[in-house]
């Protein structure tokens, strides 16, 4: 056999191996998700609150709890959230004119570790009073129409979740809009 | 002298017989992984439900996706159904495997043109769920610009050495 084409045969090789191992990793990637998607019990939601609105130690805790059950790490998990306050302003253009309000009292993007091929990691996002934007609460409260059930709605106008899986060559993003998170009666 | 003329004809015609097989068998192996495959696996996204909720992919781009899936499918099998059934070392088979990698290439692209690149699904009532295979596709596009390089340099061999290749294969019936 000739020089070159022993050498091309060696890079025919490796080509081949690269595309087996590639394909290998898709398939395992698309596994994975069936995996971990198939079951709601491999993530799990929670969302509690603490204290009313004006109270100083108001708190939101987002507790979500993830298992890996696929066989790569979950790269780069990333979670984006824009929190609103809906209530109806009585009164708001005139006798009898309620208008629906929706005030922002939180954006942020929060990262967390990765988490391992086959582990289950629980993580909590803390909302507190003081990381609130500043919005008058105590004319939210004073205003609002207090017939409207609920009277005040905790809403997450967007959620994106991102991450990276399949050894960072996918990547998914999930955005969640209107997401009622509580009330407030 | 005669006995040899037509022992080498017969080698030819089992060789023949035996690369159509061959090309056969190749041509249904394209069209299962570029045609069957990808298209019942975008057909079961399409009705896949996620944490109990019903995803649903846009109905446009699944079209667009299956249209290019189904065009660029056929075309590489055909392609490999010549490339394979072409005699080893023949410029024909060459000429037909750079077609193929070529389409390929193209193959790989169209995911990109018809939306498959960044899956976007409907979470129904809930929002929106996007899966970016970019990264994936450019490992693969690079896979076979590799492939396309291997496959130009083997044409040119195959046109350089034709003389030798073509004495070789009637000395070894191929």
């Amino acid at each position: 056999m000739r020089t070159s084409r022993a050498f091309r045969l060696i890079i025919r090789l490796f080509l081949l191996l690269l595309a087996s191992s590639m394909s290998l990793v898709s398939f395992l990637g698309g596994y994975s998700a069936l995996l971990i998607l198939g079951d709601e019990d491999n993530i799990d939601l929670d969302i509690d609150f603490e204290g009313g609105v004006l109270d100083p130690d108001f708190e939101i805790q987002i507790e979500f709890e993830i298992n890996n059950l696929g066989y790569f790490d979950l790269e780069d998990l990333n979670i984006e959230m824009k929190l609103y306050l809906v209530y109806d302003w009585v009164n708001k253009t005139g006798d009898g004119t309620n208008v629906t309000q929706y005030v922002k009292i939180y954006e942020d993007d929060k990262s967390f570790r990765t988490i391992e091929a086959g582990e289950t990691k629980k993580n909590s996002i803390t909302i507190e009073l003081e990381d609130l934007e500043k919005v008058n609460l105590t004319e939210i409260v004073l205003f609002s129409d207090k017939t409207r059930d609920p009277v005040i709605e905790f809403v997450a106008e967007e959620i994106v979740i991102q991450a990276k899986y399949s050894l960072g060559l996918l990547s998914f993003k999930v955005k969640i809009e209107d997401y009622k998170l509580g009330e407030l009666e | 002298m005669s006995f040899t003329k037509e022992k080498i004809k017969k080698k030819l015609e089992h060789a023949a017989a035996k690369n159509m097989v061959r090309g056969v068998f190749f041509a249904t192996i394209y069209l299962i992984t570029t045609l069957i495959i990808p298209y019942m696996t975008f057909s079961w996204i399409k009705s896949l439900e996620v944490e109990g909720v019903e995803i649903d992919i846009y109905q446009k781009r699944y079209k667009a996706i299956i249209y290019w899936l189904v065009a660029f499918g056929l075309i590489i099998s055909g392609t490999a159904f010549f490339a394979y059934s072409s005699p080893a070392n023949s410029i024909r088979r060459g000429f037909f495997s750079l077609i193929q990698i070529i389409l390929n290439c193209f193959y790989l692209w169209s995911y990109k043109f018809s939306g498959a690149l960044e899956v976007e699904f409907e979470l129904i009532d809930l929002g929106y769920m996007t899966m970016n295979l970019t990264q994936l596709i450019l490992l693969y596009m690079g896979i076979y610009f590799l492939s396309v390089i291997l496959k130009v340099y083997d044409l040119s061999d195959f046109i350089v050495n034709r003389k030798k290749i073509q004495a070789a294969r009637v000395k070894g019936g191929k």
